[in-house]
């Protein structure tokens, strides 16, 4: 259907173009314009989705239903635990590390045994994965090109005898590939953004490719969702996938968790979203955007599982690789080819990602300590960079080719098939071991191999030895039946434990066991101090960050340390992280530098990122003489760093709380300066007020001082006025007095009970002359029923109350046609008496001014005092000494212009006074 | 700014903790039968997951969440 040379063309410029693309990445990164954004970082986590999910997720759903979610939902909710990975990269960053492996072992003192230990239990738990990536290709060619799987490889070059087949050839360029894009630098650490990018770029290609399959099936094959789904609803069979009854909620459980766990602890993610990772805020990103391409990709697997199982309903067909045979059954070449290229990069990605981790950590944790032992005189080569990157190289041609080997051995066996979830199950041993040590500080070594120790042994005999059994390569009679017929310990119902399936099953026992063991072994012997010291690092990065305290002691030399880093680093290297280490303390040679704890630790470091930190910590121990601490010593170490970092909190509370205080002092000095405008306004307005009478009365004094023959009308209007402005001065000052009282708190209110209604008319009556004076219509209405008021106030202040209000009023009311309203009224057990005037109004912006003290309505600035700026609040103070509430309800005319006419409302004061007594019940 | 990012992964840490109930039994066993003639299952299962993606999006990246709202030759990588 598809000409072979065609397929040969594009799969070869596939991969063409990942090398582009990798080597884009990598020239923008050496010229300092960073291709890692957060959206990258964010694509490179779904390396998660290999062959396995890109073939197999369809082959899971034509058997489980809705099983094969699991796989993607545990991820999806183990990045909203986005503290744990933000932990993991925190720790990776500050300690320089570079596997899962170098992790687990730093995190329990630096122990070569421990990392070599997870080293072995990842190699033999990915291997059979990358070869189920290797397998993928291969399957995927044999589909396309049935007769001659090999038609990638010319016909004259297949004659060769030494001529690999044609996934060998795949498996020789990937490896290429690594060597070139995943150990450009020594230093694991740095980053390698172009094999990333790569790895991003398969992500979008294998999901487009996916997507455009599933929208083919369903509106290709099919007349779309619901089409289909109806179709399927007509067979018995295919109808109970859809249904929960389909599902074993105890397995989903399970797989959710396990496939949770393997997020994190799988070498190939741990690489990408730890070590890969340059800034901790794309973790923001890739807590959605990772889910949501997982989302994506699974969005058409049951489609395209139930419209196979329609097609070949009875028959028989291969339900793993339905995503390549069923565009290729319809004839549709592009679909085909689309298919076969989604699935060769969901492999690729994976074999280039995994097999980088991998390699670090065979390089790292199972080749460096052997050739360190000194045997091969490795340590005293005066440069070691180039031969530690041979050695990487080698490991990854070696795991490719190890893998390769695997698939070719097991080809069809029951092992391949089945590998995905026992590889999960493998890696998943490291949870207690890697997640207890980011948050318990008593998880020691023994505990960690203990625990590590059962599971992989749990994981061995009832995952990977039965998978062994039933590709026939052992005997299969201990999986049911238990070894010498021991039934409680068979493989698949340890203790008699037979309602899981088999990979729940395995995940139950492991991690019983695994973290079992951990926690019992940890709490039962005794921590070393120098594990004591990096665990609580560990378990307080997020606080700690990079001041943790440096627990060493001992003499080093300079210079053995200086050369150390040149040998493992190179020289051109160390040198230039010597010098920014140097710079960093203002020491400008090198050779200056002291060998201090810092200095020491720093090298360590320095040497972790290249060849892991166990061995780091094992080399700087051959040139430095390190005193043995006490557990005790150590711990009191940290203790006093634990209460600096106290110390710090406490100050910086002290700053802010200073920082506050200092902000509140501000305010009320600005409010003081307020005050003090004020009382400058109000000295101003007094003075102004006393100097007018005294001024009116020294100048009629003098007149009648001066001028003896006077006439006796004269005298007698003149004395008038000095008496009228004497009283004008009395006023003044009484009010200035009876303010000052109120403000102490020192006036003697004599309380009475009395009615309102008499004493309303009585005090009107009294300013009466004040109306008549300037021609203002008074109006007074009280209650209508005649009843007494009653209320219990001190008499002559509330008749100070209602002699302002009116005064007041009687001041704004126009010269002709004044009018003012005083009324009393019963209102929930309150006597409320309202001043109406129809004057101009008061603004609103003035409303509430007027009550404060020394404030008068309009600009104090410019407009003349109409009064002391105190009757008002003089009032307020009485009305509320009583219970009650004084406040204005005014409508300016300017607001009631709206029709062009003017509408003066005036203002309404209005206080309230509480009923005594019965008057209470009464209303 | 230490303790929002605290606020957000707790925030996140409770959406991880309620997606851990909600995706499993006895919930995920209510939705039998069809819903528009798709499977009630599938049309739960993914439109929770996506639910869960936009909760994540607006916990975690506001700058997403905002980017609409700016123009769109702004680079928010």
């Amino acid at each position: 259907m598809i000409a072979t040379w065609f397929v040969g063309l594009v799969t070869f410029v596939y991969l063409g173009s990942l090398f582009a693309v990798a080597r884009f990445g990598d020239r923008r990164a050496d010229a300092g314009r960073s291709v890692m954004t957060a959206t990258v970082y964010a694509l490179g986590i779904a390396v998660y989705c290999t062959s396995w999910t890109f073939y197999g997720s369809v082959g899971r759903a034509t058997t489980g239903g809705f099983s094969f979610l699991t796989i993607y939902l545990g991820p999806t909710i183990m990045f909203l635990f986005a503290a744990v990975i933000l932990k993991m990269i925190r720790v990776s960053k500050t300690l320089r590390l570079t596997s899962i492996a170098d992790f687990i072992a730093a995190r329990y003192g630096k122990s070569q045994l421990l990392a070599g230990f997870v080293t072995v239990i990842a190699v033999i738990g990915i291997i059979p994965y990358i070869a189920l990536q290797l397998k993928a290709i291969a399957y995927s060619l044999k589909i396309i090109f049935p007769d001659d799987p090999e038609a990638l490889i010319p016909d004259a070059l297949e004659a060769l005898a030494f001529m690999p087949d044609s996934t060998a050839i795949i498996a020789i360029i990937l490896a290429v590939f690594t060597i070139l894009f995943g150990t450009r630098h020594l230093d694991v650490t740095e980053r390698h953004e172009g094999m990333v990018l790569a790895v991003a770029f398969e992500s979008v290609f294998k999901l487009v490719a996916f997507m455009a399959i599933g929208a083919y099936v369903v509106w290709g094959l099919n007349d779309g969702f619901i089409d289909l789904f109806q179709r399927a609803e007509a067979i018995p069979n295919i109808a109970k996938l859809l249904q929960p009854e389909s599902i074993n909620f105890g397995n989903w459980f399970a797989l959710t968790l396990l496939s949770g766990i393997a997020i994190l602890m799988l070498p190939r993610q741990f690489q990408i979203t730890v070590v890969e990772n340059v800034d901790e805020t794309h973790l923001r990103r890739a807590v959605w955007l990772f889910p949501l391409y997982l989302l994506l990709i699974n969005i058409f697997v049951l489609p395209i599982a139930l419209t196979g199982l329609i097609q070949f309903n009875g028959g028989a067909f291969e339900a793993d690789t339905l995503v390549l045979t069923m565009p290729l059954s319809e004839g549709n070449a592009l679909m085909t080819l689309l298919a076969f290229l989604g699935g060769l990069s969901a492999a690729t990605g994976m074999v280039i990602v995994e097999t980088i981790a991998l390699a670090t950590m065979v390089s790292n944790d199972l080749v460096m300590p052997i050739l360190l032992r000194g045997r091969f005189d490795f340590a005293n080569r005066k440069d070691l960079s180039g031969l530690i990157m041979l050695i990487r190289r080698s490991t990854i041609v070696v795991l490719l080719f190890l893998g390769y080997l695997y698939y070719r051995s097991a080809g069809e066996a029951y092992a391949l098939v089945s590998i995905g979830l026992i590889s999960f199950l493998a890696v998943a041993q490291f949870a207690p071991a890697m997640l207890g040590g980011l948050y318990w500080k008593e998880g020691n070594r023994l505990g960690a191999f203990a625990g590590l120790g059962f599971g992989f042994a749990i994981w061995l005999y009832t995952a990977l030895l039965p998978s062994f059994a039933k590709s026939g390569w052992i005997d299969s009679g201990f999986i049911m039946d238990g070894p010498w017929g021991i039934s409680l310990l068979a493989a698949h119902k340890l203790m008699g434990l037979d309602s899981l399936d088999p990979i729940a099953h395995t995940l139950f026992w492991s991690l019983l066991f695994n973290l079992g063991a951990y926690i019992v072994v940890s709490i039962l012997t005794r921590q070393e101090a120098s594990e004591a010291a990096i665990a609580s690092q560990f378990v307080n990065i997020q606080k700690a960050g990079d001041s943790v305290p440096r627990i060493w002691r001992g003499t080093a030399s300079a210079e053995a340390l200086i050369e150390l880093l040149k040998r493992f680093l190179g020289p051109r290297q160390a040198q230039l992280r010597l010098q920014r280490y140097a710079s960093n303390r203002g020491i400008s040679k090198i050779t200056n530098l002291q060998p201090d704890a810092d200095f020491v630790l720093f090298a360590e470091t320095q040497l972790a990122g290249t060849i892991g930190s166990a061995s780091a910590h094992v080399m700087v121990s051959s040139v430095v003489q390190e005193e043995e601490l006490g557990l005790d010593e150590v711990l009191n170490i940290l203790d006093e760093a634990s209460q600096v970092r106290a110390h710090s909190k406490e100050l910086e509370r002290k700053s802010n709380e200073l920082e506050a205080a200092t902000r509140d002092l501000r305010q009320a000095n600005e409010k003081l300066m307020e005050v003090d405008r004020l009382k400058d306004d109000f000295m101003s307005t007094v003075t102004h007020e006393l100097r007018t009478p005294l001024t009116s009365i020294r100048a009629f004094s003098e007149m009648l001082h001066d001028d003896p023959e006077m006439g006796a009308e004269d005298r007698t209007k003149f004395l008038g006025i000095i008496v009228g402005e004497a009283e004008r001065l009395t006023r003044l000052i009484n009010q200035i007095l009876d303010f000052a009282k109120l403000e102490s708190g020192r006036v003697d209110w004599e309380v009475e009970h009395l009615d309102l209604s008499p004493l309303l008319r009585a005090t009107a009556e009294s300013v009466g002359q004040l109306f008549r004076d300037k021609g203002t219509v008074f109006v007074l209405e009280l209650p209508e029923d005649q009843q007494p008021v009653w209320v219990d106030v001190d008499r002559d202040r509330l008749k100070q109350v209602v002699i302002n209000l009116l005064s007041n009023a009687v001041k704004f009311v126009p010269p002709v046609a004044g009018l003012i309203r005083m009324s009393l009224s019963l209102a929930d057990g309150y006597a409320r008496v309202s001043v109406n005037d129809n004057g101009p109004g008061i603004p609103e912006a003035y409303q509430s001014i007027i009550f404060e003290r020394f404030r008068q309505g309009g600009n104090t600035m410019t407009d003349k005092p109409q009064g002391t700026g105190l009757g008002l609040p003089i009032s307020r103070e009485i009305v509320e000494h009583f219970g009650g509430r004084l406040w204005v309800e005014s409508l300016p005319v300017e607001a009631s212009n709206q029709d062009g006419q003017e509408v003066a409302s005036g203002s309404t004061f209005v206080f309230t006074l509480p009923l005594a007594g019965d008057d209470v019940l009464a209303v | 700014m230490q303790k929002a990012l605290q606020k957000t992964l707790l925030k996140l840490g409770v959406a991880g903790c309620l997606a851990l109930i909600v995706f499993n039994y006895p919930l995920l066993s209510l939705y039998r039968g069809y819903l528009g003639g798709l499977p009630t299952l599938y049309v739960v299962l993914f439109g929770l997951w996506l639910a869960l993606i936009l909760i994540a999006r607006r916990l975690a990246d506001p700058s997403v969440v905002n980017s609409f709202k700016r123009t769109a030759n702004q680079d928010f990588e």
